[in-house]
């Protein structure tokens, strides 16, 4: 017999937040997990700094993958890099600071890695049941965190351009707002598509929040 | 001075050489010490999975510059 309603499953719901999100319930279904993950939908184990205690994390994007190939390209290249230095007027330095500048030379290498790694891995846009979150690192010393609420989300769009973005599926969404930020660009992330669509139903949901007197 | 006192194996150019390099692993530590600073905080702004792994890259960086700076001190 099929099941018309689950009330274990929507309790939970409740239970875990305290508020109860249907489009919270419906995206934890298809719940994405990688770590990796450029396009997690409600990832489990993770918080954010300003993160309410029961608030919940629709959405997590970062910028697809492949636009990291440019910097591994480079990288790999600088790491090849000292295997030509026979050419390059380096023979003449005594072997001990040959070696020094190997090694300095790798840990420069380390650090380019680490550092783009580091601005990939933690320039996230998320997205909860209530807020839009922009956490922006640029270079390793300046850091910007942007909020704005579901509710003042006036408009959302996306635009994908080129070839490359055309065969991973990936794009720039513009979340237009009320707020005094006007505007959230969610660059060059996983499925536009889908986030525009999951950003409209969370702003359907709101809305009928709203209508019902349940706004916070 | 003659050249070879100048360029020879213990010549004053491998001296200031010395302290270009110590000079560089230098800078290299203050760096990775930003570095593992702003992993900490980038960390406490996003906790997740792959926090514990970058903690340990950035005390490996820091590390690294360590004993390169120590190496470099006793070997150059």
């Amino acid at each position: 017999m099929p099941q018309v309603f689950d009330a274990k499953k929507k309790s939970e719901g409740r239970r875990r937040g305290g508020r109860y999100s249907p489009v919270f319930e419906e995206l934890s279904k298809k719940r994405d997990s990688a770590v990796w993950s450029a396009f997690a939908v409600t990832p489990p184990n993770l918080r954010f700094e300003t993160q309410e205690p029961d608030e919940k994390i629709i959405l997590l994007l970062r910028q697809h993958p492949v636009v990291n190939l440019g910097w591994i390209v480079v990288a790999v290249g600088m790491a090849l890099m000292p295997a030509f230095w026979g050419y390059l007027p380096f023979s003449w330095l005594p072997v001990r600071f040959q070696l020094a500048t190997a090694v300095l030379w790798y840990l420069l290498v380390l650090a380019y890695v680490l550092e783009k790694f580091l601005n990939w891995y933690f320039n996230v846009y998320i997205v909860t049941d209530e807020r839009v979150v922009d956490i922006d690192f640029h270079g390793l010393i300046h850091r910007n965190l942007a909020v704005t609420q579901i509710a003042n989300v006036q408009d959302v769009n996306f635009v994908q351009t080129g070839g490359l973005a055309a065969i991973f599926n990936y794009g720039d969404v513009y979340v237009q707002t009320a707020a005094e930020q006007r505007e959230f660009d969610f660059l060059r992330v996983p499925n536009p598509g889908r986030v525009v669509e999951i950003l409209y139903m969370l702003q359907q949901e709101e809305q009928q929040e709203e209508l019902e007197g349940r706004l916070k | 001075m003659d050249l070879g006192e100048i360029t020879g194996e213990t010549g004053q150019i491998w001296i200031l050489a010395k302290w270009f390099y110590l000079v560089a692993f230098g800078v290299y530590l203050i760096f990775s010490v930003i570095v593992w600073r702003q992993i900490v905080l980038m960390a406490r702004t996003l906790n997740g999975v792959l926090e514990v792994p970058l903690k340990v890259m950035g005390l490996g960086l820091m590390a690294g510059a360590a004993v390169g700076l120590i190496w470099a001190m006793g070997t150059l």
